[in-house]
């Protein structure tokens, strides 16, 4: 197991304790597109966003994101944005800083809290000497068919059926993929 | 009947033809030159080497999973571990291989990364689990591993990389004297399979069929997409992603061989994300050293 050794700077912003960092989102819309009142095809459009436009994600519903532009607020298919952390402008060193330390960021809470970085290589794999003990661990975690039916029932999941998607069924009209379907 | 039954036996003859006339022709190829390679002829392991029984793919599994282990250890917190067991086996249940003794486990790292291993296990790390916002996230995330099992990837892998058909080559649960050596060259194999990653058409593969099984497993589909967007949103400089993006295809790409789907998930948006209950045990991560 390695430890990444962490530049100074990240030491003293860590040991400094819990760092909250805001959790809001930015995006830049992909391609001309539309915001829509309610996140549905047929829903009336707020306005139309322009490729790059900048936007602030709210929530996701499904495949689409609340998002607001300016003044105005609607729903943005996924498809059509791509998110993207927000950066100091122009700025190095700070911002990701800051990124990097909010890995420990939790959810919509927008809280980060940052613990002593741990990192995960192909060098600490390929080096790795077999745990064959911590494998034999796993199993005290091990739930039952009749415990995992239980827990989904508690949240009211359901079983749904849907048929395996299959690459050939897809008809792109720009040779692209993803680029040539109408929503 | 019989005048149904000679159209379709016809049709079912003519079918693999274009994939026999290669795969003949390679074959003499390889008888000619002296020079045959069984592992590159087979289009698939699973082809090439006999059927893996389920107690060998369990053998096997715990080699892979050692080594696993042996790189980063388990994540001290039983009520997380417990929580992504029920999420995961829920979701298992939900694949064609819902029989198997399916083992989840969140691994003590912040680096972002999953894996799979043969036998039915599955890992995330904390620091996956630390960009994720709801529960479909997660099951979406679980359901794309689950695929790398149920499909065989990393075991068709390893028997390629391994250059061995470990259905006649190691015996199963009797693992010991001539069969240890066969697990070590087994464990060196995943070593190397886990720091190169799968083939990308696997991990394409295992998207479809992930954003599926959450679907059928009552979730709203667009977990893992939202996962993926995610990811696509980090700086790509960022440390905890780079031995993502060294074994797998740019999650944008990912993303773009997804989008074409999205009419398909729609119908089963509206299914639960569950995000109260994901951050109720997230909050449990705060207490961890």
């Amino acid at each position: 197991m390695m430890r990444r050794l962490l530049p100074s700077l990240l030491v003293m912003l860590a040991l400094a304790g819990p760092l909250p960092v805001l959790a809001e989102q930015i995006a830049s819309v992909l391609r001309d597109t539309e915001l829509r009142s309610e996140p549905f095809n047929d829903a009336s459009i707020t306005t139309t966003l322009k490729a790059k436009s900048p936007l602030t994600i709210l929530k996701r519903r499904g495949g689409w994101y609340q998002a607001r532009h300016g003044k105005q607020q609607g729903w943005v298919r996924m498809s059509a944005i791509r998110l993207g952390e927000a950066r100091d402008g122009g700025s190095s060193g700070i911002g990701e800083t800051l990124q990097f330390l909010s890995s420990g960021r939790s959810g919509s809470s927008g809280v980060t809290v940052a613990t002593g970085i741990r990192g995960l290589d192909a060098a600490d794999v390929a080096n790795a000497t077999p745990n064959h003990q911590a494998v034999k661990s796993l199993g005290r975690f091990q739930v039952t068919a009749a415990q995992a039916k239980a827990f989904a029932s508690e949240a009211k999941l359901k079983s749904s059926q849907l048929a395996y998607l299959k690459p050939q069924e897809i008809k792109s009209d720009s040779g692209i993929p993803g680029l040539g379907e109408d929503w | 009947m019989k005048r149904l039954l000679y159209p379709i036996l016809a049709a079912l003859l003519l079918l693999p033809i274009t994939s026999q006339a290669g795969f003949f022709d390679k074959l003499k190829e390889g008888l000619e030159s002296g020079n045959l390679d069984l592992g590159q002829t087979f289009k698939s392991a699973q082809q090439a080497f006999g059927e893996v029984s389920p107690e060998q793919e369990n053998a096997i599994g715990e080699e892979a999973v050692a080594v696993l282990l042996g790189a980063v250890p388990l994540l001290d917190n039983d009520p997380l571990q417990r929580y992504v067991n029920r999420v995961g086996h829920w979701v298992a249940l939900h694949t064609e291989r819902q029989q198997l003794p399916w083992r989840f486990g969140v691994l003590d790292s912040d680096d972002v990364n999953a894996f799979a291993a043969p036998g039915g296990y599955v890992f995330v790390t904390k620091g996956l689990l630390l960009r994720m916002q709801s529960e479909a996230e997660l099951a979406g995330t679980l359901a794309h591993e689950t695929v790398h099992v149920v499909e065989k990837h990393y075991l068709d892998a390893v028997q390629k990389q391994a250059r061995m058909d470990l259905a006649v080559n190691i015996a199963g649960t009797q693992v010991d004297g001539g069969d240890r050596e066969k697990l070590e060259r087994i464990s060196s194999g995943f070593r190397e399979l886990y720091s190169r990653g799968l083939d990308k058409e696997d991990e394409f593969e295992a998207d479809r069929k992930g954003v599926v099984i959450a679907a059928r497993s009552g979730y709203d589909p667009y977990g893992l997409p939202a996962v993926l967007q995610t990811l696509a949103g980090m700086n790509p400089d960022d440390a905890s992603l780079a031995f993502l993006f060294k074994t797998h295809p740019p999650p944008a790409k990912r993303l773009s061989l997804l989008e074409p789907f999205f009419s398909r998930l729609d119908p089963f948006a509206n299914q639960p994300q569950l995000q109260q209950r994901f951050l109720k045990q997230m909050a449990l991560l705060k207490k961890t050293p």
